[in-house]
């Protein structure tokens, strides 16, 4: 039985692999087959750059040209951006939030390591309970409200139509609030349903059930609206995150349904699937949108696009059991993780192609944009955190990092050095477009910059040779496994000093994100759609 | 307002894709992916243990054979199942888990100490003039005579220990003697038994 | 919803279900009757309320319970014990597999550490018996009392350890926490001597 599961898989992967690029080749020659290829700045590709707090000189070291905005372009952006607003609000404010509570028990958690002893008297400030709580908070309070927004703001962009039924989405922002508030109390309390990722009881799912939905709402309201002939890559990736995370987050939740080490399987299907069907598309979404409208220019390949997409969907979708390697699970399901992880190299060199060819020879913008500066760093760090995903996944690398710091810090170069600094860019972006008020303070986004670059910098070198040192020690047996322990000891305080870094960071951006929310509040914005009518 | 002045009106096009194709680098990266993805399947996935997990290999799921006397290391026992109470100095927890290092108990008659090993021993033991209370586990069922034989040869020659090692055969007949026995009363029972 | 739009949506739907397909549901057929490991027995309810005291205070991360084979790593040489199988895992729910050894794996602690008292004084302060530990104190779980009742569990604690005055007995809590440590005994063998690979 077990050779036919072989063949069959394999059959399976050729075609899957080789398959897409007939795909691409046929979606393109569709799109631009007909001689009617729309993309609209071709003509004029030394665009004009943007970016809310950059330096004046961006525009001269790009050498774009001043221009007047065509007014119908500039009337359509605007009504996008003020249908966008509230839900757009609701999430980018309540992620910023959850991130500064998230990062102060991601801070707790890791000073943990070096006083054990402190903290210890109630349970709910244990490493234990920290642990998940920094985990969930950060994934599904900073990181999922954060792409919900961001996601929220682009799509009627993308769709060059005003968002329909956006108060349904903020009312998920609510929803998905109360689930985190309710969540967060529970697993303090010690209620948890056990499992990494999936730590909120079932009980309180329902909340992000109903919250995620009204979230998608919009999308579906607002799709059939659209203006734009065919969809860029970044709706692609809104699209399939706004399908693929309910579906993961429900089956993975149902109780009682898994079983033994199945459990174990979905559990880490699941967990994966989290960055890489929910962060990544969404970080990806942003990205794409920002690179080319911050740097003033197109796309380097609509096909590659469209290979990173579709590619990432069939291989990212199966990784989840490399978590597993060397398990009590059937050790078919390993290997299929273990290729499909590998396989993980097409999409990321897809979309690293795309990416950093569009920036080629205007990385001179990077010193006077700080908002790419977040988004060219978050793009690299995505093909950094790949590649060293997809060699993790081979079994003689796997078997010295896993149970180590090492895979911490691989986590945390997708989740933070990827996804969140994108979100970072992303926000810097956003808000004065969706409140029409600018950055308050402009040399604090270069602080929040350099805190977090050289934090995180800090924090994963150290940790990544913790985890290795670790790794190697308990590999051999003619040391105590306590080697292993005071072997990482050192390297754990670069990252408390790393992760404290990190911190102060985002509490400078919390603070300048809170001003410029209350400017907004205090004197709402002059819309420019009132001021024409 | 003038609309040159909203955030909106600095703005570039909307971003855009340039029909370009996809590199030939990355077409040949997807060929050599699907290949070596293939061979892999085709290798990896066989006739074998798989069903018990990943990489199981048949001899680790079998009763361990018993290896020949002397080709045990009782250190590693040691290390694996004395060493978190009685600690890898031998010094033990004053107090709470009694030391090994210059204990009479160790160094003295083997018969003792195996019997100890075997059995558990609870209620008071004086060692090195301390009166100490804490159960000792019995290990009849987790340890193998060889590997007993080992542990306590380590034992009695390390720590500043310099006692004759212990034969497995003896023992195999402290076990023979003791089966089915509770564990022992206290050192009262333990010296009674092998005055 | 234009086409585009729509065999997006669904094409994605289609590919992680695929995935869900292979991943979760095909395992799920393939171990769906597997019989509990030789010699497992159901949890007590005291060993399940331990094992639930073990899920709520987050042992999971950092102990994993899956020894690895051998062939790929030392496990079996630091007491570990044989390679866990599915079997293994019958009555575990929620699984607590774990993906970190921030200290070591318990899946055989029972059989490696089978000192009760041990446990009781490593959960109180881990430092007292592992001094590079960097496990937390569960001092909370134990009661600092005066006077001992009946059915009181007294645990033996270093006074230089102790956290409060007084005598030191071990919560309901705790003690369940234990029977399920020493409950952790996977090591008979899963095969037979003559057992064959399998075809």
């Amino acid at each position: 039985m077990n050779g036919t599961i072989a063949w069959l898989f394999a059959v399976t992967f050729v075609i899957g692999a080789v398959g897409l690029l007939g795909l691409v080749a046929a979606i393109a020659r569709r799109q631009f087959g007909a001689g009617g290829a729309h993309v609209p700045f071709l003509d004029h590709e030394e665009g004009w750059a943007e970016d809310p707090v950059a330096t004046p000189r961006l525009q001269r070291v790009l050498g774009a040209t001043p221009r007047s905005p065509d007014p119908a372009e500039l009337r359509d952006r605007d009504a996008c951006d003020r249908s966008s607003r509230g839900p757009v609000l609701a999430f980018v404010l309540s992620a910023v939030a959850w991130l500064a509570v998230g990062s102060i028990f991601g801070l707790v958690v890791s000073l943990k390591f070096q006083y054990p002893d402190w903290l210890t008297d109630q349970a709910w400030t244990t490493f234990g309970r920290l642990r998940p709580l920094h985990l969930d908070t950060v994934a599904y309070g900073w990181l999922s409200m954060a792409g919900m927004g961001v996601a929220l703001w682009l799509l009627p962009r993308l769709l060059r139509t005003p968002l329909r039924g956006g108060r349904w989405a903020t009312a998920g922002a609510l929803f998905w609030n109360i689930g985190m508030l309710l969540g967060t109390g529970a697993l303090a309390s010690g209620w948890t349903d056990g499992l990494e990722w999936l730590e909120y009881p079932w009980q309180i799912d329902g909340f992000f059930v109903i919250g995620g939905s009204l979230a998608a709402v919009p999308m579906f309201l607002t799709l059939p609206h659209r203006k734009v002939d065919h969809l860029y890559v970044s709706a692609l990736y809104i699209i399939g995150a706004l399908v693929w995370f309910p579906i993961l987050f429900v089956v993975a939740n149902i109780p009682n349904l898994h079983f033994g080490v199945e459990h174990a399987l979905v559990n880490w299907w699941f967990a994966h699937n989290v960055l890489g069907l929910w962060f990544t598309p969404l970080g990806l979404a942003a990205a794409y949108y920002l690179i080319p409208k911050i740097v003033g220019r197109p796309i380097y390949s609509y096909q590659l696009s469209l290979l990173g997409f579709w590619s990432l969907a069939l291989f990212y979708s199966q990784v989840g059991v490399h978590h597993l390697i060397g398990g009590p699970v059937p050790g078919w399901v390993v290997t299929l993780s273990i290729v499909t992880s590998v396989s993980m190299v097409i999409p990321v060199f897809a979309v690293a192609v795309n990416h950093h060819l569009t920036v080629l020879g205007r990385f001179r913008a990077l010193r006077h944009s700080p908002v790419l500066r977040f988004i060219v760093l978050g793009a690299m760090l995505y093909t950094a955190a790949s590649f060293q995903g997809s060699m993790e996944s081979l079994r003689s690398v796997n078997t010295l990092t896993h149970f180590t710091h090492y895979t911490v810090a691989h986590a945390h170069l997708g989740a933070y050095g990827f996804a969140s600094i994108v979100f970072f860019g992303a926000i810097y972006f956003l808000m004065p477009r969706v409140t029409g008020v600018e950055w308050p303070w402009r040399p604090l986004v270069d602080v929040h910059f350099a805190l977090i670059a050289v934090g995180f910098f800090v924090y994963f070198t150290t940790l990544t040779i913790g985890g290795l040192l670790q790794g190697q020690a308990m590999l051999d047996a003619s040391r105590p496994f306590t080697d292993s322990v005071s072997a990482a000891a050192p390297w754990l305080w670069g990252r408390t000093a790393g992760g404290l870094l990190m911190t102060l960071g985002h509490l400078v951006f919390a603070v300048h994100v809170g001003a410029l929310a209350l400017r907004a509040a205090r004197a709402p914005a002059l819309s420019l759609t009132e001021e024409m009518t | 307002m003038s609309p040159a002045d909203l955030p909106q009106g600095r703005e570039g096009h909307e971003p855009a894709e340039a029909p370009r194709g996809v590199p030939l680098v990355v077409a040949g990266l997807v060929v050599v992916v699907a290949a070596w993805g293939a061979y892999t399947f085709a290798t990896e996935i066989g006739p074998g243990m798989a069903p018990y997990g990943d990489r199981r290999t048949l001899a680790a799921l079998q009763p361990p054979e018993t290896p020949a006397g002397g080709g045990i290391d009782g250190g590693a026992v040691f290390a694996a199942r004395c060493a978190a109470c009685h600690q890898a100095d031998g010094n033990g927890l004053p107090g709470t888990f009694p030391p090994l290092a210059g204990s009479e108990w160790v160094v003295g008659a083997p018969e003792r100490t195996a019997a100890i090993v075997l059995t558990g021993l609870t209620g008071a033991i004086e060692v090195k003039g301390t009166s100490y209370a804490s159960v000792m586990p019995t290990f009849r069922d987790q340890l193998t005579d060889g590997e007993i034989a080992a542990v306590l040869s380590h034992v009695r020659g390390s720590f500043g220990n310099a006692a004759t090692p212990v034969p497995e055969t003896l023992v195999a007949g402290v076990r023979a003697t003791l089966e089915g026995h509770a564990p022992l009363q206290g050192q009262a029972e333990l010296v009674q038994l092998y005055p | 919803m234009s086409t585009e739009a729509l065999a997006t949506a669904v094409g994605s739907a289609a590919i992680v279900l695929f995935a869900g397909g292979a991943l979760v549901l095909a395992p799920y057929l393939q171990l769906e009757h597997i019989e509990p490991s030789p010699g497992l027995r159901p949890y007590t309810p005291e060993e399940a309320m331990g094992r639930g005291v073990y899920v709520s205070e987050g042992c999971v991360y950092c102990h994993s319970q899956q020894p690895r084979d051998p062939a790929q790593a030392p496990d079996d040489q630091r007491g570990w014990g044989r390679p866990s199988v599915p079997g293994d895992y019958a009555y575990d729910y929620p699984h607590q597999l774990g993906t970190m050894r921030t200290g070591p794996d318990l899946f055989n602690v029972g059989a490696r550490l089978p000192s009760a008292d041990w446990h009781y004084l490593h959960l109180y302060q881990p430092r007292a018996v592992s001094p590079v530990s960097v496990m937390p104190s569960y001092a909370y779980l134990f009661d600092h009392v005066d006077t001992v009742r009946p059915g009181d569990l007294v645990v033996k604690i270093p006074p230089e350890v102790q956290r409060e005055p007084g005598i030191v007995v071990a919560t309901p809590e705790a003690q369940a926490l234990v029977r399920y440590l020493l409950r952790l005994d996977h090591t008979a063998p899963v095969l037979t001597a003559s057992q064959e690979e399998q075809p």
